[in-house]
Order: structure tokens, then C-alpha cells, then sequence
């Protein structure tokens, strides 16, 4: 079942329909150009997934747009566009800094602090299989606006940027032809005569020229194609009915035949910067008719090159999901790039909907998510990129490396071992430098073993002359999932050296001795002795001392997800 | 061991008379490459398993080995018997990254993955790894999906060789992408050559000396078979800004090609650059193939046909197999590829060539299509026995070439009409890819057949260092009236013979 909530609806019908909203405010009335908008963009949840289907969107300053939020997930999901910010880019941090700053409020206040003015825009908190509309004018500065998923955990994965950018001349000297005719291909138009023709100054394509004819006609289309720099640009063709792009003489998409508009078709091709002529054929045989036509580049954004725009931005479907779950009582230790983890990660799936990914680049657990596994259809259906993590309520553990020698408490952690050099790509001289993983020569990876029976594994690594296993299991507490997490280190520890149990969060300890790293997932020291809170440069963390020249030092600890699925607050 | 063709003969010899002439062949009478070579394609295992295979390997108890792009280690049992015994799939490990190289060793086997070598075992005897040990991991990867990993078999040192791709089409973001590393058997990592693009497979020649495919682009004119000459660069600049890394294991970063629009050619930068190294095959792309894999060596002495001591290369656009043949010139390797098979239902990539002289193939389709419609293939070539009527070396000579044959040729039809050649090279340069270009016609004849029947001296007039030769042999007939199986030869001459004194 699917119902709209949108801005006209009153608070006893939201009330009615909604499962769980207390929505606290009215909302505002939509603004008197709602029914003609510059720009329309729908953003779908997607099942399962905790991600938005479209992570891209590309607006001109000042556009009026309208923006759909579609929420077919079965949890809650919001979507807040932000003003942009040096110092948290993808809005992530503000994300994270929702549930302190409004507390008990949270809730009520659909993880919406509306007087935060970093906030554009933003939908309420819409509850499964709801949607909403949202109306808004793209700032006048260009530049990146994120947008983000408020719902504490959520902004990890949640996350998209709204590309603003100006209009630039990048058609010039279009004009078009128009002949008549019926067909059901395209014909060699060279041999026909038109029957009117004629300048766009616009830059766009545009079949409203031949507005006056019912059917049965062809348009050529012809212009200068401007480009700024050698690169890769992907064009969109769509049309109702036939159509091909030429671009130098080439035939680059070919959308022939009497048929719908259809998704837009797509080609990348590598050109030259520079002047390129652009030719674009069109005909309509009768019926409904179209014709968009968009390119993308990295350095020109997207650009729309006719006056019909595509709805869907440059957005393919993502793949259709292949959700990798544990079966028969086997964890699943799956090597794959996986988002907000370093390239060498390990991702663990264990029975009973306890995951982790372990890092293999810094030897550590790097998060822990609950529910779903993985979706690795990127990964098996794609050329190979990352595969997307599917559960829910994630908790980053400690960042960087598991332990550090610290001179003094005021020491600083290392996060990650990078070095920097001059990136070349085919300069003589090359200026800009990229930063790039170096081993940390502390450190090595020697692998890992898979338990008999259960296939849990246990990660090994070498730090110093220790020899040190990492192992979990998935546990409970009250009836919610915890994960217990074993490290035993063997061999002679270097003096000074520290744990570091976590770095984000609330590190204070609570009376039971939980620390909540996230709202969602607390942490405990269960034994390996006491930890010490420090602040340092980069922020709070908790380290703990661990006692040199022991043969053997065992360090457990427990993450829990004390609430609900869903990061609400576990009923009492 | 001599084959005749008596039944091939028979329907030949009844086109010939329908047509009324005494030469002609009707079109579907002429030999096939399976007259000569079978495919055996394997059935999926399970209804939603999928073999898109990297690698191939043979293991002690002849089981065969596959690992797929889907991260799973298959073991195949019967393979060599397929279909007289059904074949009998198990996994052997599964989830690991990419692995696209799988090598036997002292009880354990070892895969090249994305992040690192590991070499893995089965400690409890259930069939399936449980102990996973990481050999060498000191490569970067950045994230991206083409920093792909391959690997190669040992080498009698115990030596396995790594192939990174780099971090996309043109750039080297991190440590060593563009490199090929050796691993030892203590787990060193020594840097042994730069340059590369976008390698699709690394392995041997019959003599030990290592070998991968490149892919056409960004310095690339086209595809091509590369030799791994230790300390060489292989054409593409940017990986050398490792050479602060190598600690030493190979000499000063060398310089630059051209970084110009109009580019360059490869003879010209060989004398500008001198660690740089021609492709030793150029595999003229979009003719023969668009992305060549596998590298096998012939070790099978004579079971697997007349190719003994020759290499093999897959194929993954065109779903096919080439056929290599290599000689060293003035210390450069260099040589003539040929057309072996094609038809295999996917893209190949994985290859491997037993001693007993089976060929085991497999591969994907995936993010880059190819002409086998399968989206993946596992596949066994055996040869049936007969021998085809095939160009079976090529060898340059101070004045042109001399081919060498597998079966005896009809001196009638050994004449310069026979012959036609082009040759061309390709601009070296940033942009990706390049044309045909530098075309040379050049004037072949015939000056001598050989004592043997089986070889022939061809003089070429002009002969261009650095270009592709691509000869065209349509008209010449083998003794018993056959026509060449394939037709044409690519050599590239990187080096002219000097002549003797």
C-alpha cells in the first residue's frame, strides 16, 4: 500500500494514516509556482538498502524545483537539504549532531532541527510507503549541496548532493530544419527539401518549431558543441518517436523506429576539447511526441541541450539487489570494497543478523551493523566496484589503528599510514599531489582462519613482535543483538602501548558501564582492565593501557543495539 | 604423429567435381578448426552458480581449479573425462576479492585477489579452505574497480609474478598500480618492471621468460603480448612515479615519452627511452581481438597438435583463442600471432594447457561484453588428433620471412601470387588508442622452398622496423590440396635480422 502525504494534508489525516509521526509542526503551504516548476526530481528510498536511489541531482542558481521523496523502505527516512560547509561536506556531521543537539526532541521533531540555519529544505520524517513533496529555490551561490538523512546512523549510507551550477553556452549557432513526410524510420533527409527552417538562439533542441503540425514530420537539428577540456562525456537521448545524435560526423546514439520516449538512452565517448559539430535527427510519425537530449561530463556537469529535460537525471537504476545473507549457521567472510571502509576490507556476515567489516589496511574492526548483510549486486553484476552494506543501525568502532605506543596521553592517534607524491597523468610536469596508503611497518596482515563448523573467523596480524588474533561472536542482551569481541595479543608488548576502544559517541560511561557510541549501539570493556577518556587533537577517544611484557593479554568488549530497529528509543 | 583427412578428402573432392573445377572449394566444405580441435563447454554446476573464471590451475589429483570473479575457488573433478564421467563441482572457497591468478604449491593454493596474495588450505579435511594466510600484500589499491590483480603459475624458483592494473584508464593512484611485481617464496615483493595499462593475463613462454597482456589504450596503440624483462618499462608513464619505492630492485625511473598531442612511434622512443620495451606480439586490435587474457605455454610435446613449445593467448572480446609464435631478435622478443579458435560461448580469460594436452578456458562477459552470448563459460579445447594445414612459424629474416608449416605444402601453388602483405604500426602516444598507421605495401615472392617440403623463404620488399606484418596467404595449398586453416600471420618486426657475414 502506498499513500502520499503531502504538504495539504492535515494533521488529523497524517495522524490517521501515519504509524508513528507526532508531527509538531504545521506545514508550510506550497509556493505559488508548485505547478511549474524549473526543475522536478524523485528520490526513492530503496528496500532494505539504507540508501536513496539517486545520490546526484544538478540544478541551475536560482532554479525552482520540486522535490519528491518516495519512501519505500520499511523504516522511517527523511531528507534534508543543507547549505554547504567547508568542514562537513557531504552533511554527515551534521547529520550525526541531530541527536545531541535536540535530545529528547528528537522524535517529536522528525530529526529535523528547522531552526538550524544550515538548513535549505527539508521533508518530514515520512513513515514507510509515504511520500512527500518538497518546494525549493536552488541557492544562487553554485556550488555542492548535500543532502542527508537525519535519522540517527542513517547518514552513512543516506546521502546525496544537489550540484548547482551555471549555465553555460555550451551549444551555439543551432538552428533546425523541418521536413514532411510519414515514416517509420528515420529517412536520409539529405535527399528531401525542407519546408521551413530556422535559428534557436537558446541552445536548446526544441520540437515545439514544428508545433503547428499534427504528425508526420522530421526535424534536423544543427549546432557547434563547445567543450572545455578532453574528457569523457556521456550523453542522454530520448525521444517519441525516432532519433540518432551525430556527433562529427559519427552516429553516436541510435533511438530509431516509431516508439515511446522511453528512459534515455546512453553513450560515453571520449572527445577532444574544442569546437564539434553536433547533429541531431528526429521524426515523428504520429501520437505522442518527444525529444530530450542531456550530456554529462565532470568538468560541465550536466547539461540539458533541449528544452524537454529528462525527469531522472543521468540516474540509472541501480542494479537489482543480490542480498548476501548467512545461511546454515555459517558467518560469511566476504573480501569486497565497501563504502566509509579502506579498499583492503573484510565484511562478516554472522547468523542471527550481526555483521561487521574488519580492515584489513589498519587491522581493526572498522563498524558494525545489524540486520541485513550485504547487497554486492555492484560488485557480481557491475565491472567490479563496491558491494553496499544492507542492515541497519551502523556504529563506527575505534578509526585507525588498534594500538598505538603513546609517549605521552596527549599523543594523537593515527587514523591511517599515507604518504603523499606528485600525481602525474601524462604531464611533464606535474604539480598536484595525491595522498596514497603506505603499510604501516608495525603492522602486518597474515590473514585469517575460519572456525570448524561455524566458519566464524578469526583475524591475525602482527604488531611490533605480538602476535594477535581479533575474533567476535554474535550475542544477546535483553533480547537485542550484541556482538562480543575478543583480541588476544601473545608475545612481548612494547612499553606504552594502548587500545583504543572507540573515538566517537558519548564516551562518557553510564552507570551499568556503557559507553554509546552511537544511539543506537553501546559499548562495554568487559575485561582488559580501565579505560582513559582524553581529549586530544582530533577529538575524544577512550584508550586503554594494556600492560607490557606479559606473554598473554586478553581484551573483551561487547557491542549491543539497546533499541528497536530503527534507532528509536527502546519502549519501557 | 601424421594424420591424413580421408573423409575431409572424400567431401572435398565431391564439392570440387559439382563445381566442375579441380580447385575450388564450396565454402562449407572447406576445413573447420573443429576438424581439428574439439570444445567441450561444462554445464553449470547448479542453476545459480556462476563460473565467471580468472584463473584456471590444475591441482596434484588432477582436479582442475577455477576461481571466478564472484570471489569462489570451484574444484572440478573428471574435468579430463567430461562427459564420459559427469563432472563433479565442489567449492573450495568462496568470497574472496577478484581473484584473477590461482597457483599450486606444497599443499597449498594460492590466489592473486585484489588486496593481496593468499594462499589458502583445507586443514580439516572437509573439503573446503579454512585457513587463509596472507603471502604479500604490499601493493595499493584505491577503491576503484579497475585495479584488478593477476597472477601467474611459480616459476621453478618458486617465484609467482602479480599484474595490476592501473587505478583507471590513465592514472596511477596508488602504490604500484601500472607495476608487475614478483612475489619470492619467503613472501618478498620486488618490483620488476613498469609501464603497463591494463593487463588481462601474465604467465610464461615454453623457455620460462614471463609474459602479459596489455590492453589498447592511453599508450597503447593497440592490445599486445609484453615480456617482462626485468628493470623494463612497458610504454605507459605513469606508474613510474613508484620508482622512489623500488628500493633498488630496479635501476633510475626512465624518461618520459612524448607527452605531445601528436605523440610518437615506438622505434623512435626506443632510441629515447632505453628501458623501454616493444610489445613483443602486437594483437592488431579490433581485427583479431579487442582484449587479450591468458598467457599458456605448449609443454604438452605434441599431445595437444603440431604447436609444441608455442604460447596461447585468450581472447575475451571475441570469445576466442590466439596462437603465438615468439623468437628473440637482438635480445628483443618479438614474433607472429596467429588465429587459433574461436566460438567459445563467453569472454575468456583464465587459461590453462595441462602436459597431457588439454586446454582448459573460462571466463565472463561482464561490464564488457562479449561475442560468446554466455555470461560465462567453462570450456575444454582437445585436439582430435589431425593435424591442421597451418602457417606453423614465422620467422623474420634478414630480407623477409620464412614459414615453416605442419604439413607439406603443393609447390605448385608456392608462388608470389600467393602472397599479400601490409604492414602499419600504430602512433605511441596519450591519447587513447591509435589507427593504423605509417602503411607500407610491400612486394613479397617467393626465393626458396625448402628441402623438406614444409617451409618456405619469402623476401619482402621494403621490410619496416617497428611495424605490425600482417601476410595474407590465400592461394598456397597444402600436398593434398587443402587450403590454410587461417590464412594470415601478424608479425611484429621490432628488429631486422642482420644478415650473415
Amino acid at each position: 500500500m502506498k499513500f502520499e502525504v503531502s504538504r495539504f494534508l492535515s494533521i488529523p489525516t497524517l495522524a490517521a494514516v501515519g504509524l508513528f509521526s507526532i508531527v509538531s509542526e504545521v506545514r508550510a503551504e506550497p509556493p505559488a509556482w508548485s505547478g511549474n516548476p524549473d526543475a522536478t526530481f524523485v528520490i526513492k528510498t530503496l528496500p532494505g538498502m539504507m540508501r536513496y536511489d539517486t545520490t546526484e541531482l544538478f540544478a541551475a542558481p536560482g532554479d525552482r524545483i520540486k522535490l519528491s521523496l518516495e519512501n519505500d523502505d520499511d523504516l522511517q527516512h527523511n531528507l534534508v537539504v543543507l547549505k554547504t560547509d567547508p568542514n562537513d561536506k557531504d552533511g554527515q556531521k551534521f547529520a550525526q549532531a541531530v541527536f545531541t543537539s535536540l535530545g529528547d526532541k528528537a522524535i517529536a521533531m522528525g530529526w529535523v532541527p528547522r531552526d538550524d540555519p544550515r538548513i535549505i529544505v527539508a521533508t518530514q520524517l515520512l513513515d514507510p510507503h509515504a511520500s512527500e513533496a518538497i518546494y525549493f529555490e536552488a541557492p544562487e551561490e553554485p556550488g555542492d549541496y548535500p543532502f542527508v538523512c537525519t535519522v540517527p546512523g542513517h547518514s552513512l549510507l543516506m546521502r546525496g548532493t544537489i550540484r548547482v551550477q551555471k549555465a553555460i553556452e555550451v551549444l551555439t549557432d543551432l538552428t533546425y530544419s523541418i521536413y514532411e513526410g510519414k515514416w517509420d524510420k528515420l529517412p536520409d533527409f539529405s535527399t528531401l527539401k525542407p519546408t521551413k527552417t530556422g535559428d534557436l538562439p537558446s541552445g536548446k533542441l526544441d520540437i515545439g518549431v514544428a508545433k503547428d503540425l499534427k504528425g508526420g514530420f522530421g526535424i534536423v537539428f544543427e549546432g557547434k558543441l563547445h567543450l572545455t577540456d578532453e574528457e569523457d562525456y556521456r550523453f542522454f537521448l530520448a525521444s517519441d518517436d525516432g532519433s540518432r545524435l551525430i556527433i562529427d560526423g559519427e552516429g553516436i546514439i541510435d533511438r530509431d523506429g516509431v516508439h515511446p520516449m522511453g528512459s534515455p538512452k546512453e553513450e560515453m565517448l571520449r572527445l577532444q576539447e574544442g569546437v564539434h559539430s553536433l547533429r541531431v535527427v528526429y521524426f515523428e510519425k504520429s501520437g505522442q511526441r518527444g525529444l530530450s537530449l542531456a550530456m554529462r561530463s565532470k568538468s560541465l556537469g550536466w547539461q540539458d541541450l533541449s528544452v524537454q529535460t529528462t525527469n531522472k537525471k543521468a540516474q540509472k537504476a541501480p542494479p537489482k539487489p543480490i542480498l548476501l545473507t548467512p545461511k546454515n549457521g555459517e558467518a560469511i567472510t566476504f573480501r569486497a570494497f565497501l563504502p566509509g571502509v579502506n579498499p583492503r576490507s573484510i565484511a562478516v556476515g554472522y547468523p542471527g543478523g550481526v555483521n561487521l567489516a574488519w580492515d584489513a589496511d589498519v587491522l581493526n574492526l572498522s563498524r558494525v551493523w545489524r540486520g541485513g548483510f550485504l547487497n554486492v549486486a555492484s560488485n557480481w553484476d557491475g565491472r567490479g566496484s563496491g558491494s553496499q552494506i544492507s542492515g541497519y543501525d551502523q556504529a563506527e568502532a575505534s578509526h585507525g589503528f588498534p594500538f598505538q605506543q603513546l609517549e605521552s596521553l596527549d599523543e594523537p592517534w593515527m587514523t591511517v599510514s599515507k604518504a603523499s607524491i606528485k600525481y602525474e597523468r601524462d604531464v611533464a610536469d606535474p604539480q598536484k599531489e595525491i595522498s596514497f596508503y603506505v603499510k604501516n611497518p608495525d603492522y602486518q596482515f597474515e590473514g585469517y582462519r575460519l572456525e570448524p563448523g561455524n566458519r566464524f573467523p578469526t583475524f591475525r596480524y602482527r604488531y611490533h613482535d605480538v602476535e594477535i588474533e581479533d575474533t567476535f561472536a554474535p550475542s544477546e542482551i535483553d533480547g537485542r543483538e550484541a556482538l562480543v569481541r575478543t583480541v588476544t595479543l601473545r608475545g612481548k608488548v612494547p612499553e606504552k602501548t594502548y587500545f583504543r576502544l572507540a573515538d566517537s559517541g558519548n564516551l562518557e560511561r553510564n552507570d551499568s558501564g556503557w559507553y554509546a557510541i552511537e544511539p543506537a549501539v553501546w559499548l562495554k570493556l568487559d575485561s582488559g582492565g580501565e579505560p582513559v577518556l582524553r581529549n586530544v587533537e582530533g577529538g575524544k577517544d577512550l584508550v586503554l593501557p594494556i600492560e607490557p611484557d606479559t606473554e598473554k593479554t586478553e581484551l573483551k568488549m561487547t557491542y549491543w543495539w539497546q533499541t528497536k530497529i530503527g534507532g528509536r528509543v527502546k519502549p519501557d | 604423429m601424421k594424420q591424413n583427412h580421408p573423409e575431409l578428402l572424400a567431401r572435398l573432392c565431391v564439392a570440387a567435381i559439382a563445381a566442375g573445377t579441380g580447385s575450388v572449394f564450396a565454402a562449407d566444405e572447406a576445413p573447420k578448426e573443429s576438424d581439428y580441435y574439439t570444445i567441450t563447454t561444462f554445464d553449470a554446476p547448479a542453476e545459480d552458480a556462476v563460473i565467471e573464471g580468472g584463473a584456471v590451475e590444475l591441482l596434484p589429483d588432477d582436479r582442475i581449479a577455477v576461481s571466478t570473479r564472484r570471489g569462489q575457488i570451484w574444484t572440478v573433478e573428471n574435468a579430463f573425462e567430461y562427459p564420459a564421467k559427469p563432472a563433479k563441482w565442489s567449492v573450495f572457497a568462496e568470497y574472496l576479492h577478484e581473484p584473477l591468478g590461482l597457483a599450486w604449491r606444497d599443499g597449498w593454493l594460492y590466489a592473486v585477489q585484489r588486496p593481496e596474495v593468499t594462499r589458502m588450505k583445507d586443514s580439516d579435511g572437509d573439503g573446503r579452505a579454512d585457513v587463509f594466510e596472507t603471502v604479500a600484500d604490499d601493493w595499493g589499491i584505491s577503491g576503484n574497480y579497475h585495479e584488478y590483480a593477476f597472477g601467474s603459475k611459480f616459476d621453478p624458483q618458486g617465484n609467482l609474478y602479480t599484474v595490476l592494473c592501473l587505478t583507471g584508464s590513465f592514472t596511477s593512484e596508488a602504490l604500484f598500480r601500472g607495476w608487475v611485481l614478483k612475489i619470492t617464496p619467503d613472501g618478498k615483493t620486488v618490483p620488476m618492471a613498469s609501464g603497463v595499462r591494463s593487463p588481462g593475463g601474465i604467465g610464461f613462454n615454453a623457455e620460462g621468460d614471463l609474459f602479459y597482456t596489455d590492453n589498447q589504450g592511453a599508450w597503447n596503440g593497440s592490445s599486445s603480448l609484453k615480456w617482462v624483462k626485468p628493470g623494463a618499462f612497458e610504454g605507459n608513464p605513469n606508474g613510474n612515479i613508484w620508482y622512489p619505492y623500488t628500493e633498488g630492485a630496479i635501476g633510475e625511473r626512465p624518461v618520459n615519452p612524448p607527452l605531445t598531442e601528436e605523440g610518437s612511434r615506438t622505434v623512435t622512443e626506443r632510441d629515447n627511452i632505453p628501458e623501454y620495451l616493444p610489445p613483443a606480439v602486437i594483437l592488431p586490435h579490433g581485427k583479431v581481438g579487442n582484449s587479450p587474457t591468458g598467457i599458456v605455454a605448449d609443454l604438452s610435446g605434441g599431445k595437444f597438435g603440431p604447436f609444441a613449445g608455442q604460447v596461447f593467448v585468450g581472447e575475451q572480446t571475441h570469445s576466442k583463442v590466439h596462437r603465438v609464435f615468439l623468437e628473440q631478435v637482438n635480445g628483443v622478443y618479438q614474433g607472429a600471432m596467429f588465429p587459433f579458435m574461436e566460438g567459445f560461448d563467453s569472454g575468456n580469460i583464465g587459461l590453462l594447457l595441462t602436459k597431457s594436452g588439454a586446454m582448459f578456458t573460462s571466463g565472463s562477459n561482464r561490464g564488457w561484453g562479449a561475442r560468446g552470448t554466455r555470461n560465462w563459460n567453462f570450456e575444454r579445447v582437445n585436439w582430435t588428433g589431425k593435424i591442421p594445414f597451418e602457417i606453423h612459424e614465422m620467422r623474420a629474416r634478414p630480407d623477409g620471412f620464412e614459414l615453416t608449416f605442419t604439413e607439406p605444402i603443393d609447390p605448385e601453388t608456392a608462388v608470389d601470387a600467393s602472397f599479400e602483405m601490409e604492414a602499419y604500426t600504430y602512433i605511441y602516444q596519450k591519447a587513447y588508442g591509435s589507427p593504423e598507421v605509417d602503411q607500407v605495401t610491400p612486394k613479397v615472392s617467393v626465393t626458396g622452398i625448402g628441402d623438406d617440403g614444409k617451409s618456405l623463404v619469402l623476401k619482402v620488399e621494403p621490410l619496416t622496423r617497428g611495424h605490425v606484418h600482417e601476410l595474407h596467404v590465400k592461394g598456397l595449398r597444402s600436398k593434398d590440396g587443402l587450403p590454410l586453416l587461417h590464412d594470415v600471420a601478424y608479425y611484429t618486426l621490432n628488429e631486422i635480422p642482420a644478415a650473415k657475414q
